[in-house]
């Protein structure tokens, strides 16, 4: 009898649960946003991303060992004067990743606005991280590592400096992230996870697509 | 201890129905992780009449060697009719044709054993295994679904189907034995059944009936479309439409009894409801049946019905299969055939051999794939996203002019995959209500669908209305219209489109303090300004009056009120000369430029789209009531205005109200603009009825008794 009750406390589905969140990317423009997507979704790069008008969208799965994490990613315009939509994005998201240029002082200084404002208007639960990209051309370095670090430690940032080009830290930015994510929410603890487990029929009317 | 396997079997990473495109991506590579092994299953579905059974049946199955099946899937309807049997769950005679089916079996009954049955009063569904089968057969359910007549909110069960669900190693298969409503005009009603059963048979893990909270979800709910196989057997009752078609009773068994019966099957009833998708959607039959209608016969031979009713023959007996997904192998290894030496019945009994390709899934193997299956399905995700082209990333409209639309299009190419849905989002904090874009600007169509490699054209247009115009100032960033507008496609990116605009300042949209500041001054630059300066004309326009309206009431009071036709139609083409001659003060004198109408409406617009209404309403709120308190009193009338309005507006209302004077002289009739002037001045709220008429009376008497004869 024992036996049958221990596996009682097993959730819903088993270990491996799929559950959906939502990442926006922020950060200056030309710091490489969507240079990481596409070298974590597609696992290319393109010296000459052309520059994002809008928000680009793509989705990746990522597989933990107890969960299978389908981030749906919003890219979105790093031009000063589309700021004002950001909110459309991160509101809403599990995750973001605010992206800077370690050889550029000024994105460094526009990353941290964009902490404040995530940390102001975004939802309180919200799993933020901060990559410093472009980490191949280190000897034009203007944003020190440390500098970055403890400040990423003084917000609660997970933090890693990246290169899309080499693809240094780019899917372990992504799995850090998915590793801090909610996964099986608490009872009455609603966090905006969409639990798959249960058959796609069943699931009208939940915010699965 | 024999309950521990479960826990320490290996677990399936895969489940299917959590994504469906990792599912599909599964599906396709199934053979990377699954082995397939050939399971014989034959099914056969038999309304007995309510006959009690022979001991055996010879010829109901094939004993042919190759013929033998590993399963045996048999539907009985009528098989109990007594009355009793509705109350009282007599399983005597079920017990009797169990055996009779058991005895019936190639082999005898020794070689097979019962996998389950279900019995919802006579409609009864049994499953056999052979003994040597090697396949594991788990998760073994069973449902009933009452239709038919009710007894208070109770169904009777004369009418439904009962199931059997199990997974036959790793393929999910489902038997449904079903009796729908009989009758040649009860189409709907058996409609009607197909639907409920279809809808309601759904299998509860057993676990979970018997209150066990030890495996919860491990064996999924499962639906009818969640097998892989469905076999529905039964009585279905469908006839044939020959009598729509002018076929006589006789003509048809005529026909049944010939070669020709297959001709037949046109007329059926499932066949035409199928067609039209109405019941059994993605079920399949084989496209001809190669037996004569299997209803109605006097029992004992197989004479068509002799009785009074004379039923005309159908094919009431049906087998149908549903594969939950191309690649399931279900196959129909013979055809299907009657069973026409059996006599008991006035119907036959129906059987089909099928092949199933039964999976066995090697976890560890499907564990191994899993997740390159996901990587692929999210490739093919991001690779069906839709996608468009825009033929610009931004629309600058240039300069822009009040009164003036102007219109850009925005061409959107669709060089994805699959068709597109897009719309504009509504921007964040938009303090527009929700508006799409702010009101000078119109998109069309704000949402549309494009077909794979089509484009169509979103018109953009900038339109600077009265409305707009008088609170530019406050629309104006970096002195230009600015707008964003987010093109969404649905299940996909976005797209921002700029749009931007410098508006024409101009003397409509402006303040009287501006407009008296356009007016030619000597010690302006002589450079710059050198064609206006030449051009000077000699200025008898009061200090306190802006030029532009002064113009325009000098021309129109040269042109005088019999030349004022207020029926004409407004051209927009010559407004725009006026704005531009108002503007660039050439020709100074508009008199000859257009129609009195024309002159008199610009002048209305310009004081239209000021940004405050001549008479204005200061700082308490008491202007306009005390005018309206005196509104038959010139004097007090004149007295408020020249102590309560700034010079500039008394100035230009005085101007007004000469003009008007002097065409009230001139023609009566044109008393009838003054409600309209009282609008233009006052600003008034329309919707106020209580002091809606006193408006155009205040001016009339403004009008009557000019300042300096009323203030004496």
């Amino acid at each position: 009898m024992a036996a049958r009750n221990a596996g009682g406390a097993a959730r819903p589905g088993g270990p491996n649960r799929t559950c959906q969140f939502k990442l926006v990317l922020l950060g200056e423009s030309a710091v490489g946003k969507s240079s990481l997507v596409l070298r974590f979704v597609k696992g290319q790069f393109h010296e000459y991303q052309e520059s994002t008008i809008g928000a680009a969208f793509l989705t990746q799965t990522v597989c933990l060992d107890d969960a299978t994490i389908k981030f749906e990613i919003w890219d979105t315009a790093g031009q000063e004067r589309y700021h004002s939509l950001a909110p459309m994005y991160y509101r809403g998201a599990q995750a973001a990743i605010v992206v800077y240029d370690i050889t550029n002082q000024e994105s460094f200084q526009k990353a941290k606005n964009w902490v404040k404002e995530l940390q102001r208007q975004a939802s309180p639960n919200i799993v933020m991280a901060l990559a410093g990209n472009k980490a191949d051309v280190a000897n034009k370095r203007t944003v020190e590592y440390e500098e970055a670090n403890a400040y990423a430690e003084d917000n609660a940032l997970l933090f890693m400096e990246t290169s899309a080009k080499t693809s240094m830290n780019v899917n372990d930015i992504f799995m850090a992230i998915a590793k801090k994510l909610p996964i099986g929410p608490a009872q009455g603890e609603p966090t905006g996870t969409v639990d798959m487990n249960q058959p796609q029929q069943q699931q009208k009317g939940s915010c699965c697509k | 201890m024999a309950t521990t396997t479960f826990y320490t079997k290996q677990r399936c990473n895969w489940i299917e129905g959590r994504d469906a495109k990792v599912d599909e991506v599964m599906r396709e590579w199934m053979h990377k992780f699954c082995s397939f092994q050939d399971v014989k299953i034959c099914v056969s579905t038999f309304n007995v009449n309510g006959k009690s059974p022979l001991s055996s049946f010879s010829g109901w199955f094939s004993q042919k060697r190759e013929d033998i099946a590993e399963f045996y899937a048999v539907g009985l309807q009528e098989m109990d009719l007594s009355v009793g049997t509705y109350i009282i769950d007599n399983t005597k005679k079920m017990e009797g044709w169990v055996d009779a089916i058991h005895n019936s079996l190639p082999g005898g009954r020794t070689h097979y054993n019962v996998v389950g049955s279900m019995r919802l009063v006579g409609i009864f569904v049994i499953v056999f295994q052979a003994t040597h089968s090697q396949v594991r057969v788990s998760d073994v359910n069973v449902k009933y679904v009452a239709t038919g007549i009710s007894v208070l909110v109770n169904k009777l069960g004369n009418k439904g189907g009962t199931a059997i669900s199990m997974k036959m190693n790793d393929t999910w298969v489902c038997f449904v034995n079903a009796h729908f409503a009989a009758g040649n005009n009860e189409l709907e009603r058996r409609n009607q059944d197909f639907r409920d059963i279809y809808n309601d048979v759904v299998f509860y893990p057993r676990s979970q009936q018997e209150g066990y909270r030890d495996r919860p979800l491990e064996v999924p709910v499962m639906c009818l479309y969640d097998h892989d196989v469905v076999f529905w057997f039964g009585d279905l009752n469908y006839r044939l439409n020959t009598d729509l078609y002018g076929i006589s009773n006789d003509d048809v068994r005529r026909i049944a009894s010939s070669d020709k019966f297959g001709d037949l099957l046109q007329y059926c009833q499932l066949r035409e409801q199928m067609a039209r998708g109405t019941v059994f959607k993605d079920f399949e039959e084989p496209a001809t049946l190669p037996f004569r209608p299997t209803y109605k016969y006097d029992c004992g031979t197989s004479i068509w019905d002799t009785s009074e009713k004379g039923r005309v023959p159908a094919w009431t007996d049906r087998i149908l299969t549903f594969k939950k997904y191309p690649q399931v192998g279900l196959e129909l290894i013979r055809p299907m055939e009657s069973v026409e030496a059996i006599t008991i019945s006035d119907h036959k009994p129906v059987r089909a051999l099928f092949n199933l390709k039964v999976k066995k899934i090697n976890e560890s193997g499907a564990n191994s794939v899993y997740e390159e299956a996901i990587r692929e399905a999210d490739r093919r995700a991001n690779e069906e996203l839709p996608q468009v082209q825009l033929s610009s990333n931004e629309v600058d409209f240039g300069i822009v002019n009040y009164l003036e639309p102007k219109t850009r299009s925005v061409i959107v190419q669709n060089v994805g995959k699959s068709k597109v849905r897009f719309s504009f989002k509504v921007r964040p904090n938009a303090q527009n209500n929700q508006e799409i874009c702010e009101k000078w600007l119109m998109v069309t169509p704000t949402h549309y669908q494009i077909p794979q490699g089509s484009s169509m054209e979103i018109n953009l247009t900038v339109s600077i209305s009265t409305d707009i115009v008088r609170r530019i100032q406050d629309i104006l960033r970096n002195g230009q219209l600015q707008e964003i507008l987010v093109l969404h496609l649905e299940n996909g990116r976005d797209y921002f489109i700029p749009v931007t605009a410098i508006y024409n300042n101009s003397c409509f949209g402006s303040t009287l303090e501006k407009l008296l500041t356009i007016r030619p001054k000597k010690e302006v630059n002589l450079i710059d300004f050198e064609d206006f300066a030449d051009n000077l004309p000699s200025d008898d326009c009061p200090q306190d009056i802006p030029r532009v309206i002064y113009r325009l009431v000098s021309a129109l009071r040269v042109r005088g009120a019999k030349q004022l036709n207020i029926v004409e139609e407004l051209d927009n083409e010559v407004f725009n000369r006026i704005r531009s001659a108002l503007e660039t003060g050439q020709p100074d004198d508009l008199s000859q430029l257009a129609s009195s109408y024309m002159l008199y409406s610009a002048l209305i617009r310009l004081l239209d789209s000021l940004d405050e209404p001549i008479i204005m309403e200061g700082m308490f709120k008491i202007i306009h009531k005390e005018m309206i308190k005196y509104r038959n009193d010139a004097r007090q009338l004149w007295t408020t205005v020249r102590s309560s309005l700034p010079k500039p507006n008394q100035a230009v209302l005085e101007l007004l109200c000469l003009m008007l004077r002097e065409f009230f002289s001139q023609n009566y009739e044109l008393r009838g603009q003054l409600s309209l002037w009282a609008t233009v001045l006052f600003r008034h709220d329309s919707m106020d009825e209580k002091t809606h008429g006193m408006y155009p009376t205040v001016l009339q008497t403004m009008c009557d008794y000019a300042p300096d004869v009323s203030l004496g």
